[in-house]
């Protein structure tokens, strides 16, 4: 299948960084969800009873928002800092 | 395909490369969300949305801490080199 041996192929290559390219977004997300559970459990559910009431949830729920908002807040800070320590070199 | 073929492609490297790099950053990103949030939001995980106030406080923490780091580093590169 590889136009020469022991060289990827375009496909194989395309595969392989799709791939990739897959797997780094589950974990991003994964990590994103673990800490996100951290820190809504820790604001919104001081004293952990039978079930989740409907208070703990509404919190849980605007937490998880919040915090999403926080990380594209900080995600834009940190690209304009990049790129203000780049202009000055 | 062997590994041989995965290691020796120029194209694959590089894509790895920025790939790791974008890795770093976004970690990055993670990691200045983490302490950010709870420096700003003051565990108040109930609002409803985020102040203008609370927006400055993520901005500013983000480059104060940046600022924190190249101190310390600097610092830490002196001692190394005044042989402390």
């Amino acid at each position: 299948m590889s136009l020469e041996p022991g060289k990827l192929d375009v496909n194989q290559r395309r595969q392989i960084m799709t791939t990739v390219q897959q797997q780094l977004a589950i974990q991003m997300a994964q990590e994103l969800l673990q800490k996100l559970s951290d820190k809504c459990f820790k604001a919104c559910v001081p004293k952990p009873g039978g079930t989740l009431s409907s208070s703990e949830q509404k919190c849980i729920g605007q937490c998880s928002d919040r915090y999403m908002e926080a990380w594209n807040i900080v995600s834009r800070a940190y690209g304009e800092r990049i790129k203000r320590e780049q202009h000055r070199q | 395909m062997s590994l041989a073929s995965l290691a020796n492609d120029p194209e694959l490297q590089k894509f790895v490369a920025e790939k790791e790099l974008e890795n770093q950053l976004t970690a990055q990103v993670h990691h200045l969300t983490n302490v950010c949030f709870d420096k700003c939001l003051e565990s108040n995980g109930n609002l409803s949305e985020l102040s203008s106030r609370h927006t400055a406080c993520l901005q500013n923490c983000v480059d104060r801490f940046l600022d924190c780091t190249t101190l310390i580093t600097n610092r830490t590169i002196q001692r190394i080199q005044q042989g402390r």
